[in-house]
């Protein structure tokens, strides 16, 4: 990885090992390395993050997932913006998936995290 | 039950079918390189042909959810080659070697939900490129992927492959069948 093994150590941490750190004290992060809960389908890697306010959870957790990533301007998403972490995770913020509601796709190899698509829904969806 | 295709356009498999004969170069990128992640467009170059392939978003409705399923296709190359040089972003092995043959990865994936098929999926997600003394994978990274991962080998037996299957773990209601072909173009 980019940062090496992580040690505890803030200044040797990865850039998406400090945002799993900050992630994981705000949102539930399985032992698997996934966030929120299995959705609908039932997919391990389809997950569904539910609040009041999703659009600012939404924005929230990007922001903290994007910590020290790079836009990169190579990928064209049909909404939002894709980020390059120096590790190679790539994290594509979503503003409207075409679910609807935001979405952020995760791929990595960090071995805290695991590759997964987190759709951001209101508490009163089904 | 949804069945879902992504093959590359024959124009693509055709291009990809004249590296045959030619002298191998490099391949590389215009965009980013972390070890052997190569972000888009994945620049396959020779003697006479350079062929850039770059991956297109893509999301489905399907199992009753939107997925990432990404689709490769063929750009231009432009100026990216020269660029690619330029910066270093190439990996030379196998150079002045001759392409003795090019083969499509295909990914096969079928999820099963509580005992029925939701979904199969068929992707093409890049190329294996056989030189005299080595093989280059040049393969996406996973169905959802945005970037390749280059892997070579001196024995298509010994060539790793990205670990597809992996970013599809199994639970107590859903279950996937995985498999990988290689379809050779020329």
């Amino acid at each position: 990885m980019g940062g090496g093994r992580s040690t505890g150590s803030g200044a040797t941490k990865s850039t998406v090992d400090r945002a799993v750190d900050a992630l994981s004290s705000d949102f539930l992060l399985s032992k698997e390395g996934y966030f929120g809960a299995v959705g609908k389908s039932g997919s391990e890697n389809i997950r569904e993050i539910t609040a009041d306010n999703p659009q600012a959870m939404f924005e929230e957790f990007g922001r903290q997932l994007t910590q020290g990533a790079k836009a990169d301007p190579g990928v064209k998403l049909t909404s939002g913006t894709s980020y390059l972490h120096p590790d190679g995770t790539r994290v594509n913020v979503r503003p409207t998936s075409d679910s609807g509601s935001p979405a952020i796709d995760i791929k990595t190899t960090n071995p805290r995290l695991s590759s997964q698509k987190i759709h951001f829904e209101g508490n009163s969806n089904e | 039950m949804n069945e879902l295709t992504y093959f590359m356009t024959p124009s693509a498999l055709n291009h990809l079918a004249q590296l045959v004969g030619t002298r191998w170069e490099c391949v590389g990128t215009s965009g980013t390189i972390i070890k052997n992640l190569i972000t888009c467009p994945a620049l396959i170059v020779t003697s006479e042909i350079a062929v850039a392939l770059t991956i297109q978003d893509n999301e489905v409705l399907v199992g009753g959810e939107y997925r990432t399923l990404t689709q490769i296709y063929e750009s231009e190359p432009d100026g990216n080659v020269e660029a690619a040089k330029k910066e270093g972003l190439v990996f030379f092995h196998g150079k002045g070697e001759r392409v003795t043959s090019v083969s499509v990865i295909r990914e096969e994936l079928t999820e099963i939900a509580e005992g029925e098929e939701t979904f199969h999926l068929l992707s093409d997600s890049g190329v294996v490129i056989a030189l005299e003394s080595m093989v280059i994978a040049i393969q996406r990274r996973g169905f959802d992927g945005f970037d390749f991962v280059v892997n070579r080998a001196s024995s298509p037996a010994e060539l790793e492959y990205y670990p597809t299957e992996r970013d599809w773990p199994m639970n107590l209601r859903v279950t996937y069948e995985y498999a990988r072909h290689l379809i050779s173009v020329d």
